[in-house]
Parts: C-alpha cells; sequence; structure tokens
C-alpha cells in the first residue's frame, strides 16, 4: 500500500470512528495531554481493526499518536513488518 | 499540632534535604530543592502579586513539579490554593473564576485565558529561582479553609469544596493509614492533582518525606513502566478504568511491570466484583486497595481487595476515626443493616470538609450536625463493611419497587464477554421509570438475545432492564468516572429514548410467545391490576365495552375450570391443550347481544398478553371455553364467580411467573404478508 493511501485511510477511519474529536487541533496532540485514555483505546482498537494488526506495546508511545500523519507511519512501519 | 502540611513538609526537608521528593520524567527534586523553591517563589508570590494570608489563588494543576512548588508556596503564605483542571477550557475557567474571585490565576501554558490578574504557573516558579529563607512571613490559613477542590455536583454545576488545615491533616493521616503508605516509598500518580484522589496522595507523600513521581496521566501504558522501573515506584494510585487500558497495552507484560509495586491504591470508583478477582490473581505479590472516597471527605473507606476476598461486592470500611451511619427518612442518623434499611450514606471524623465556599443552602445539606452527609446509598454488615446501592438520585424507581442500578449491574457484568456495563432510570409510561442497560462487549460473538435472557433468569423482574443499549464504550469524565447523566442524555438524543414507550411496545410484540408452564409463585395484585388495565383500554366495536373481566387466583376454582375443560373438551370437538398450573385465569366474557363479542374479547386478550409479558410474566390464550359456552357445569362455575347470565365466556387467559428466560419468539411466516401498492 502507497504512503499516501495509508494516510488517507488513517484520516478517514478517525473522522469516521471519532467524529467528535478534533485532530487538528495540535500537531503534538499526545504530547500535550489531549489524547485521555478512552481516545487513545478508540484510536488503538480502530486502528487495529482497520489494518488487521495488533499495535505491540512498546509503540504505544506519545511520538507516535501524535497526529493522523504519525500514526499513518506506524501503520506503515507496521504493515511493512509484518509482510 | 496545628501544624500544616506546607510546615510538616519544609521539616522533612530540613530534616533529609538529599531525599528525592518529585520526579518527574527525569528530572528529580530532592526535599531541599523543592523546599529552596517553595520559599523562593513565595517571595516572589508576595512581591508580585501582593499574595497575602486567605487570598484565593486558581492554579492549573499541572503534572509537574511546578505545581508542587507553587501549591506549597501559596500555602506558605496562608493563602488558598484553588486547583484546577490543566485543560480547562478559557469559557469555564472565566466561569470558575468569577465564582471564587481570586487575587491570581497561575495559568498553565497553553490556557488561552487571559486577564490582568493572570501570570504563568511555570514563569512564575521558574523566575523566582531558589532561595533557604524566606523574607515573606509563613503564616497560618485562614482557620475555615486552606485549601479548595472543585467538585461537580449533580446539578452539573461545579462547587468549591473548601478545606481547613484540620480537615487537610485528618484526610492525610486516613490516606497514610488506610494504604499503610511508608516513608520508603515510591508512589506514582498518573491522576490529575485538582482532583481529591492525586492531591490526596500528594499530601501523604509530602507529610511522610516519602517520593512522588508524576506523570501525565495513565494513557500511555508504556510510560508507567518507564516510570515504575527508572524511579523504583512501590506505589501507584490510580483510578479503576485505568486497569484495563493499561492491560490491553501491556498484554503478557502486565503482569511483571504492575508486580513489581507494593501495593496500587484504586481510587474514585470501585472495580467491578469480577476484576477484583482478577487483578489480585494476576498480582500475587502487590496489596490492591480500592477506596472510596470525595472531595468533601478525602478517602474515608478502604477495603484491601487482596486480604479480604469475601467482602469484594463492599467498598470496605472506615478507616479508624472515621464513623459511618445512614440518614434515616425522620432525619436521624442510624446504623443499617441491610439493603432495605440502606440510607444516604454519613460519616463522621476530623476529615470533614467546612463547606461549599458561598453556597450556604448546599452546604447545610451536606453537613447536618457532626455528619456529612453524601448522596450515595448504603449499609453495613455485621463486620462494618460497608455496600453501596448507587447514588440516591439514580435508584430506579420501578412502580413502587426500588432497583439499585449496581444490583442489575453486578448480574449483567457476570455474563461472558461484557466488558463494562451501566444501568440507569428512564421515564416508562407504565411503571413510572424502568431499568435501561448500556453495555459494552470484550469484541468477538455477542449473542445480545442470550446476554437478555441471562439477565432475566437472574434478575428480580423489577430488574429486569426494558431496553438494552450496547455502545463502544461507556461514557466517562476525566477521572474515568461513569458519567451517568451523559448517559441519559445519549438516551433521551437517541431514536430509543425519543420512542421508548413506543419501541418498548413494539419489543413486547415481538419477544411474546405463549408460556404454559409456570413457576409455583403468585402473582402480584398490582400487576393482575396492571394487565386487567390493559384489558379494559383494548378498543372494542362501537366503543360498547360490554365485556367482563374475572380476575381468579382461587385455586379451587381454577381447578375446577381445569377439570371440566379437559374432561369435556373432546365431546364439544376440540382441544384443551397447554392448561398447566397457572397462578392467576381471567376469564373474558362478553354480553350476548353484542355481535363483535368474540373480537372485542380476542384484542383485549392480546392487550392483557403482552402487559403480562412486559411486566416479566408469562400467559397463553386458551379457548376452549368457547365450545362450550351453555354447558351446564361452565355455566355453575360462571354463576359461581359471579357472570352476568346474559354473557358468554369466550377466553381464559392463563397466567404466572416464567420457569424459563427462553424468550425465543417461534418462528413466524412472513408469506402472509402481500403488498399491494
Amino acid at each position: 500500500m502507497e504512503t499516501s493511501e495509508i494516510e488517507a485511510r488513517v484520516s478517514r477511519l478517525l473522522k469516521e470512528e471519532l467524529p467528535e474529536f478534533d485532530f487538528n487541533q495540535s500537531e503534538t496532540l499526545a504530547e500535550d495531554g489531549l489524547l485521555d485514555s478512552l481516545t487513545l483505546t478508540r484510536i488503538i482498537s480502530a486502528l487495529s481493526m482497520e489494518f488487521g494488526f495488533v499495535i505491540p506495546y512498546d509503540d504505544i508511545t506519545r511520538s507516535n499518536f501524535n497526529s493522523p500523519a504519525t500514526m499513518a507511519a506506524l501503520v506503515a512501519r507496521l504493515l511493512q513488518e509484518e509482510a | 499540632m496545628n501544624r500544616r502540611l506546607v510546615d510538616t513538609f519544609l521539616f522533612n526537608a530540613g530534616a533529609h534535604p538529599e531525599k528525592a521528593c518529585v520526579c518527574c520524567g527525569d528530572a528529580v527534586l530532592d526535599y531541599g530543592d523543592v523546599a529552596g523553591q517553595v520559599l523562593a517563589c513565595a517571595n516572589a508570590l508576595r512581591e508580585r502579586f501582593d499574595i497575602r494570608r486567605g487570598d484565593n489563588v486558581v492554579m492549573s494543576a499541572v503534572s509537574s513539579p511546578d505545581y508542587v512548588i507553587a501549591f506549597l508556596a501559596v500555602q506558605y503564605l496562608g493563602a488558598v490554593t484553588i486547583p484546577v483542571d490543566k485543560l480547562v477550557k478559557p469559557d469555564a475557567l472565566g466561569k470558575l473564576v468569577e465564582y471564587v474571585n481570586p487575587k491570581l490565576v497561575l495559568a498553565g501554558g497553553s490556557c488561552g485565558y487571559s486577564g490582568d490578574r493572570v501570570a504563568s504557573l511555570r514563569e512564575t516558579v521558574r523566575g523566582a529561582g531558589s532561595g533557604r529563607i524566606s523574607s515573606a512571613p509563613a503564616e497560618m490559613a485562614d482557620p475555615d479553609v486552606a485549601e479548595m477542590l472543585f467538585t461537580t455536583g449533580t446539578t452539573g454545576t461545579p462547587k468549591a469544596v473548601m478545606l481547613a488545615n484540620g480537615g487537610i491533616r485528618e484526610i492525610t493521616r486516613n490516606t497514610i493509614a488506610g494504604i499503610g503508605m511508608r516513608a520508603d516509598d515510591v508512589v506514582l500518580i498518573p491522576l490529575p492533582l485538582n482532583h481529591s484522589v492525586g492531591m490526596r496522595v500528594l499530601r501523604s507523600v509530602l507529610t511522610l518525606g516519602a517520593t512522588a513521581v508524576l506523570q501525565d496521566g495513565f494513557a500511555f501504558a508504556k510510560e508507567l513502566e518507564v516510570n515504575i522501573v527508572k524511579h523504583g515506584c512501590t506505589g501507584l494510585v490510580c483510578v479503576p478504568t485505568s486497569i484495563e487500558v493499561l492491560r490491553q497495552q501491556m498484554q503478557s507484560k502486565f503482569a511483571e511491570v504492575l508486580g513489581r509495586l507494593r501495593y496500587i491504591e484504586l481510587g474514585a470508583g470501585s472495580l467491578s466484583i469480577p476484576m477484583k478477582r482478577k487483578i489480585v490473581e494476576e498480582l500475587p505479590g502487590t496489596i490492591v486497595y480500592n477506596t472510596w472516597g470525595s472531595s468533601e471527605t478525602g478517602g474515608a473507606i478502604f477495603l484491601n481487595v487482596t486480604e479480604h476476598q469475601d467482602k469484594l461486592g463492599s467498598l470496605g470500611k472506615p478507616v479508624n476515626g472515621v464513623e459511618f451511619a445512614v440518614l434515616r427518612p425522620d432525619g436521624t442518623f442510624g446504623p443499617a443493616g441491610d439493603p432495605a434499611s440502606a440510607g444516604r450514606m454519613s460519616l463522621k471524623g476530623g476529615m470533614r470538609m467546612s463547606g461549599y465556599y458561598n453556597l450556604p443552602d448546599e452546604t447545610s445539606n451536606a453537613l447536618r450536625g457532626e455528619w456529612l452527609v453524601t448522596n450515595d446509598l448504603a449499609y453495613s454488615d455485621s463486620d462494618g463493611f460497608i455496600y453501596m446501592l448507587g447514588r440516591a438520585d439514580d435508584i430506579i424507581n420501578v412502580g413502587g419497587e426500588k432497583v439499585a442500578p449496581v444490583e442489575v449491574e453486578n448480574i449483567a457484568i457476570g455474563f461472558e464477554g461484557v466488558r463494562e456495563c451501566a444501568c440507569i432510570g428512564v421515564a416508562d409510561p407504565l411503571t413510572g421509570q424502568a431499568p435501561v442497560l448500556f453495555y459494552a462487549t470484550e469484541g468477538g460473538d455477542f449473542s445480545e438475545s442470550d446476554f437478555k435472557a441471562f439477565v432475566a433468569q437472574k434478575a428480580e423482574r423489577h430488574q429486569v432492564p426494558r431496553c438494552y443499549v450496547r455502545v463502544d464504550s461507556l461514557p466517562r469524565n476525566r477521572m474515568s468516572k461513569l458519567d451517568r447523566k451523559a448517559l441519559r442524555r445519549m438516551w433521551e438524543d437517541s431514536a430509543a429514548g425519543e420512542a421508548s414507550s413506543r419501541n418498548a411496545a413494539i419489543e413486547a410484540i415481538l419477544t411474546r410467545k405463549s408460556i404454559r408452564d409456570f413457576a409455583d409463585e403468585a402473582i402480584s395484585k398490582e400487576d393482575l391490576e396492571t394487565i386487567v388495565k390493559c384489558g379494559i383500554h383494548a378498543p372494542s366495536a362501537h366503543n360498547m365495552q360490554t365485556w367482563r373481566f374475572t380476575v381468579i387466583t382461587n385455586a379451587d376454582v381454577i381447578a375446577r375450570l381445569k377439570d371440566i375443560l379437559a374432561r369435556k373438551a373432546k365431546s364439544y370437538k376440540t382441544v384443551c391443550y397447554g392448561f398447566n398450573n397457572p397462578s392467576a385465569v381471567i376469564l373474558v366474557t362478553n354480553d350476548r347481544r353484542n355481535r363483535n363479542a368474540a373480537q372485542d374479547c380476542a384484542c383485549a386478550a392480546e392487550n392483557m398478553m403482552l402487559a403480562a409479558h412486559s411486566l416479566g410474566l408469562g400467559s397463553v390464550w386458551n379457548n376452549a371455553i368457547s365450545y362450550m359456552q351453555e354447558d351446564e357445569e361452565v355455566r355453575q362455575v360462571l354463576e359461581a364467580v359471579g357472570v352476568p347470565a346474559q354473557h358468554l365466556p369466550w377466553l381464559l387467559l392463563l397466567m404466572g411467573h416464567r420457569t424459563t428466560a427462553d424468550l425465543k419468539s417461534p418462528q413466524r411466516r412472513e408469506d402472509v404478508i402481500k403488498w399491494v401498492v
């Protein structure tokens, strides 16, 4: 899958699954403390189901969840590792 | 005796300045560092902002040493600390500021709030530097208030809880005693520091001369591990929902990481009983506590989950120095030894708040004599363990029967695959209120019909939810506490809520089935009255209402009817099938001159069967009697029960309590529907 395609899918997914959350309010969502545990849990389960992998514990970090772009990069890396 | 928290802290700093006091990320500040900064910050607050005894200071509760320093500095000056959520929106902060009228707002970095009384918390602390001596005088706080904590009341309007030095000392003592905290503990606090739980643990750490590790939330489980390992944490204070978040992310490392801790305290909510069992099994070397507390009292009731496996349904016992009673309907206070006598939980002890700031009515409602009256319905067992039934406002009145949400939730959570659930009461046209269950599953296959059957089988009839709503997760507030108000809004907003009565009716119609075997249990008079009332509300041709409903619970009369019908059915070329053991029979008759007698009776019968079904009862229609309307023996019975001579019997409704939760309706033929459009 192309990187741009992954980015588009992640953005669409986040918009669908968490319509009430503004992902554009900051480029460092996690570092600003804007992702509470329930929001993060919903993001993780949405990504896991959409792309069919388990996000490893060591990858659930603030830097990977700061923005839809960093999340897409994480997804791309995990898909590549799987392949 | 009169020593304040900040005095004890400074004493500890003098006794062991090199000991780690507050850690955050890679930073480790020892007691000497923190004390120096506290004194310098106090000077700056006095000189730059003229902060004096009794002044209110609102501060952003960032999870960093800056907050701890500013908090202690304000306390040192005898002023009042009022922490607010670090993510508070400017509008909300404006309202809080209007309410408590502070002399200064120490704001977080990106809070977006501006005004002439606002300064940056970080810059105020960092700019003050460090000094071992303060030129500003240490002052005792006002006797009534040293700190204020915001709490959200049932109306949703924040109230500022005033805590005096004496109360704070007792709250601290209670937490230390309840958990058995020690001076050598290193306690990880990933909770917001504007809430009661985080603050009382922080105060306890500073009082003991122990070490606090601050962390911004528990959303990223890895950060907990890093902190636990790096700082050698021995204790963790968190909220119940955090456990599931940590477990999901850590997976197989959960037990290894959390197992390093000497203890875990879970506050601001109860772990469900299965969750309590599970965590104790997973962490055999760690003591798990679940604490009941409030902003008004601090942590007051402690359950050692590891030790009291037989009391997992309880909140635990009040710590020494805290007394429990319930507020009785007559306004007096006394013990309550069983659920039936449960009342609003009331606590006595030095840990009580002084009142709600500028809210005299709310204060006198909560502080009565020596007691603090909570809004939680509770009772205690003979060993002194306290059990909570829910918030007094949350109790559901189902046609006069009181249902505590927790009773329904405890049943529902026992069904495999249910991850969390919550029950609320909603308006119901039939019973006034009815329980509705919101639930989230663990994922994978889940049969809602099996779930419903499971609950229906275990629950009392009035406890059975009228409606089930599946959600991804339950709404929670910033403390991860269940937000029942949000559930109520969800219900009202949902189509199901808007049309709840219609949906309940459709639900009843689609799930009703004939029940022929009944439990050996009488139907209550109220239920029979409700059922027969539904009967007379059926349509009748030309609104004649010439029918009669004869409600028979007399076992001899029922046996006689059964005998006649069973014996004579064949001679009347019919069958009497399924007349088994009803506890009530409704005989429906109609005037023989009414040409629509049979149709009217049939409409009424269906109404009554649906009503019975809605009430959790079973029923079956038996029309053998319509074949023997003029039979001599039948007429004798009719006469004996007072049916007028001009009336003909059309049917018997046999009803009773169900013995089975299997409510699967038989297959319906769809091919009987034809559309002409």
